[in-house]
């Protein structure tokens, strides 16, 4: 079959739909993009592939079992964790215990009712055990904090993150010294995003680029000081994208003082000197740029190109023995340290993936 | 890169795998949007759908939109057991991940759109779900089991009414 590219096939049309085609397409995407942070792909996979025998279950500890085949609709319901990320292992665990305990053999079923009780009252011990090793291993339910040196993620059930200067990288595991001089071992998967602050010029920023700025603030807009090009590709929600009275004025298209000195969104109309701030809430920045205006932004990077002596951000979930299993390291000299204690907060319109949290932490710095 | 739809000639674990990464989340918001499962539900039905489609894969004509038919099939049956079951315990809370994620991407508009969607008529519904995974008329009028006249009639609908309940000032065509 033909791959099409969804938005382009529905809004190339013009058969006067175009504003609920691009809304529609928008809303998918979107949806598609927040769908693929919230799966843990890499274990619906592999046990995919261990279920039809293309990758057998090597049997290493935390592994998810070969997870029977055939019995989903009656049973995987009753699951703690389906395969959304950190409910992998529970999940097939739960599905195995249910599968085994629950269904008797051909010909040997009872009647519906006490075959349903049966079911539910497995699951609900299957639940309360997965629940309990995930819990031993330092799963969601785990207050992150509770590991020495390492912060819980406001709002992230089940992240963790730790931040401080990059002492050493051994092989595939990083030891950061925290502010309050504790070393924190951070292992790092091969899927693990890593990544390392770089400086652009100005002429970086261009018309659409996703950015916060910091400086100082007056009602006339803000003097840049430092400028963060967004790493991710929806920084934010940009202004509404709907405008149901066409030729109205919109009634976001409006200033806003900008004395605090911050602010956060979209360019438009980039020029020498500055350019103009679309924030989230579709209020109007004016931001001038001058020699003294530092840019930057986030480079992939690789173990090896990781710096000792740097900040470094790293999120993931907390494991039994006070290590961080990585999914994101983010590296970077203009980043500010976690307010350890407090823990840092996830904003709410990145979402809950790591790279989204070491993006949030890496916004509110400065 | 193997892409969406293309046919696997042989079971090959890297090219599955690709296609697992590009179709999972799309196959789950499929599920998701179409007959308003939670996320673990439809997760696991997605998971299911892939389950069933793996050892038949290079039987499979078109492994794509066998694997969505599947997984609509799936769901459905799974609303109807939902339906006629009578819980004796409840079952605990736990933290849906994919609606929380979906709560965060989405905009306000952007879930207005996607519950009017969901309040549409089912087969009106199954009509857009389908043309927003990127199926054609034909190929969505084998899967319903309609014909291609009668999908083109149904988006029609449904664009019309998603038009009209979300203020468009144009109505929605075929």
């Amino acid at each position: 079959m033909r791959k099409r590219d969804l938005r382009g096939w529905l809004v190339a049309r013009d058969d006067g739909g175009t504003d609920l085609d691009a809304a529609l397409a928008g809303a998918w995407e979107d949806g598609v993009a927040a769908a693929a942070q919230a799966l843990d792909l890499e274990a619906g996979k592999a046990a995919l592939l261990a279920v039809c025998g293309q990758q057998p279950d090597a049997g290493t500890p935390g592994s998810a079992p070969p997870v029977p085949h055939g019995h989903a609709l009656d049973t995987c319901r009753q699951r703690p964790g389906g395969w959304l990320r950190a409910g992998a292992v529970a999940a097939a665990r739960a599905r195995a215990a249910i599968a085994s305990t629950a269904r008797p053999a051909e010909g040997q079923r009872g009647p519906v009712r006490r075959r349903r009780r049966l079911v539910i009252a497995a699951a609900a011990a299957v639940i309360v055990a997965a629940g309990s090793i995930w819990y031993g291993l330092g799963g969601a339910g785990r207050p992150a904090g509770a590991v020495k040196e390492l912060t819980a993620v406001n709002g992230c059930p089940g992240l963790a993150a730790t931040s401080g200067t990059l002492e050493r990288v051994t092989g595939t595991s990083l030891v950061l010294k925290t502010p309050g001089g504790e070393p924190v071992t951070a292992t790092i998967s091969a899927s693990a995003k890593i990544s390392r602050q770089v400086s652009r010029t100005v002429s970086a920023i261009t018309n659409g680029t996703q950015v916060v700025v910091a400086g100082t603030g007056s009602a006339g807009g803000i003097a840049a000081r430092v400028i963060t090009v967004a790493t991710l590709a929806k920084l934010h929600s940009p202004p509404p994208p709907i405008h149901r009275g066409h030729g109205r004025p919109s009634r976001h298209e409006r200033r806003l003082p900008a004395g605090a000195g911050r602010a956060e969104g979209t360019v438009a109309d980039a020029r020498a000197g500055g350019f103009t701030l679309i924030t989230s809430g579709g209020f109007r920045i004016q931001v001038t740029t001058s020699g003294l205006t530092r840019v930057y932004t986030q480079a992939r990077s690789t173990v090896g190109q990781l710096r000792p002596g740097v900040f470094t951000i790293a999120v993931g979930s907390a494991k039994s023995d006070g290590t961080l299993a990585a999914a994101t390291i983010e590296q970077g000299t203009g980043m500010m340290h976690f307010q350890h204690g407090g823990g840092i907060v996830a904003q709410p319109w990145l979402g809950c993936s790591p790279t989204a949290v070491a993006t949030a932490a890496f916004l509110t710095a400065g | 890169m193997t892409t969406a739809g293309e046919k696997l000639d042989s079971v090959n674990p890297a090219e599955i795998g690709t296609f697992y990464e590009h179709e999972m989340p799309r196959l789950v918001l499929f599920v998701t949007v179409s007959t308003g499962l939670d996320g673990h539900a439809a997760a696991d039905v997605a998971q299911t759908a892939f389950e069933k489609a793996l050892p038949r894969w290079a039987a499979l004509r078109h492994p794509r939109a066998w694997l969505y038919r599947v997984a609509q099939n799936e769901a459905l049956a799974r609303c109807e057991a939902l339906r006629r079951e009578v819980p004796v315990d409840a079952v605990p809370d736990r933290p849906d991940y994919l609606s929380a994620a979906l709560a965060a991407e989405w905009r306000a508009e952007q879930r207005e759109v996607i519950s009017h969607l969901q309040g549409l008529a089912p087969v009106q519904r199954r009509v857009m779900t389908w043309t927003l995974a990127g199926f054609s008329d034909a190929e969505i009028a084998g899967a319903l089991q309609l014909t291609t006249h009668a999908v083109r009639q149904s988006r029609y609908y449904a664009r019309r009414n998603l038009a009209k309940r979300l203020g468009f000032r144009r109505r929605g065509s075929r």
